[in-house]
């Protein structure tokens, strides 16, 4: 009898074990090490979503509103009007489950070998990844408010999602000089038919003109580079293999040269550009992760991602000969900080919603 | 005694009032047409109104190809006041 193998099961022994079947390899031995990898994937997308997420159970907030008055000058028998501060409007964040099952018969446990399991499992991990990935697309660039989302997954409450700020009357703070923003025509859903460095300047300020200390980020899709490069407003980041000429003008960072798809590139005006796989072709979008409060919120149902908020294993169906894990997580992604994202269409002079693919 | 001799003054009109201060100049800066209601707000009080410098007129989006306002309603609603 072979002795004792010490140390913790992950998801690489299970790709290792290759000579046997799952059901000699033993399923209880497999799903151990397919949990332990969920519960390390569920770290990185904490890590992965804390940039311009914060992550909390409540479902309802207020944005906004007028909270300036005015003095008024008087004689001595003057008395000013009575004044108030406009509140701000309500704004909601969905819960939502998402789910993804793999299902198997005894007959593949005998017959296939714990790495074809695994390899099922990480592709449910990834499709996990996507759909975040996805949901903070759409929370971005969907210009339009859903003021009629019931929260089904809770007690049918109808909550307003609101989308980020999009002239739909909803008051707007002043800004950090005195600016006040009129909230029926103020909107950070800017379209331009030919991408030009202007636009791209215009992009920024709308984000800056609401909080003079930011530190502006503008995501682009890879397809914008060529064109982000050739602006006058852009310096780039250099090569860390190639020590530039003296004479040569670069921002102070290094340029990563083998992840093409996900990589900050360089300075434009007072924001870096990154190049972002999430980003829809043709669009841009300009946000401010280290303001006070992020963009978006995640809610879940406990305020944190952790138990139902993680990717877990809802159901073990045992019914011979078959099988099933369903794995799902409850999660739900809007707007909060409205001011804090501005998106650029560049292909028309009306903004389109984009198509996000997931 | 009375002193006839003299023409009296004629009675000068009343000065005019003095014309209105001309309104202050503001440093106002439009990118839209539609920002003329805002402008001439800002002109009346006087103060420097930091205009988004990139708004589209109106505001209108196109979702799943229809045009929509900011509550994904058809143009024409309250909120709509392009002419796009």
């Amino acid at each position: 009898m072979a002795g004792p193998t010490y140390g913790t099961l992950s998801v690489s022994d299970l790709l290792a074990a290759n000579g046997q079947s799952i059901a000699h390899y033993g399923e209880d031995r497999a799903f151990e090490a397919i949990q332990n990898g969920l519960d390390a994937h569920n770290e990185i997308v904490k890590e992965m979503v804390s940039d311009l997420c914060e992550t909390s159970m409540e479902r309802l907030t207020r944005y906004g509103g007028d909270a300036a008055m005015e003095m008024v000058a008087l004689d001595e028998y003057g008395d000013p009007d009575a004044q108030k501060i406009l509140p701000g409007s309500n704004v909601g964040f969905p819960l939502r489950k998402r789910g993804v099952k793999i299902q198997w018969t005894r007959t593949f446990m005998l017959t296939h070998t714990p790495p074809e399991l695994a390899n099922q499992f990480l592709a449910a991990r990834d499709a996990d990844v996507r759909a975040i990935r996805k949901d903070i697309a759409s929370a971005f660039f969907t210009p339009t408010n859903n003021l009629a989302y019931v929260d089904a997954l809770t007690d049918r409450v109808t909550l307003p999602i609101r989308a980020l700020l999009n002239a739909d009357g909803a008051a707007i703070p002043y800004g950090p000089n005195g600016e006040t923003f009129d909230g029926t025509v103020h909107t950070h859903y800017l379209a331009t038919a030919t991408l030009v460095a202007a636009n791209v300047s215009a992009l920024i300020e709308t984000v800056l003109e609401h909080h003079a200390t930011a530190q502006v980020k503008v995501y682009i899709n890879r397809a914008q580079e060529a064109a982000i490069r050739g602006m006058a407003n852009f310096t780039a980041y250099i090569n860390p293999m190639v020590t530039p000429a003296y004479t040569t003008t670069y921002a102070n960072g290094a340029l990563d040269m083998s992840n093409l798809y996900d990589r900050p590139i360089g300075v434009f005006d007072s924001a870096e550009i990154q190049v972002q796989p999430w980003i829809p072709a043709g669009y841009l979008l300009a946000t401010d992760p280290s303001a006070p409060t992020k963009p978006l919120r995640i809610r879940t149902r406990t305020g944190t991602l952790d138990s139902l908020g993680a990717l877990s294993i809802a159901a073990d169906h045992e019914h011979y000969p078959l099988r099933a894990q369903t794995m799902d997580r409850e999660y739900g992604i809007a707007a909060m900080t409205r001011w804090n994202g501005a998106a650029l269409f560049a292909g028309g002079g009306t903004y389109v919603a984009p198509v996000i693919a997931g | 005694m009375e002193d006839k001799t003299k023409v009296p003054s004629p009675q000068l009109p009343a000065a005019p009032a003095p014309a209105p201060a001309p309104a202050p100049v503001v440093n106002v800066t439009i990118q839209q047409q539609d920002r003329a209601a805002d402008a001439a707000r800002a002109m009346t009080e006087g103060r420097d109104l930091q205009m988004d410098v990139a708004s589209q007129p109106g505001h209108v989006y196109i979702v799943n190809g229809k045009r929509v306002n900011s509550n994904n309603e058809a143009p024409g609603s309250s909120l709509d006041k392009s002419s796009t």
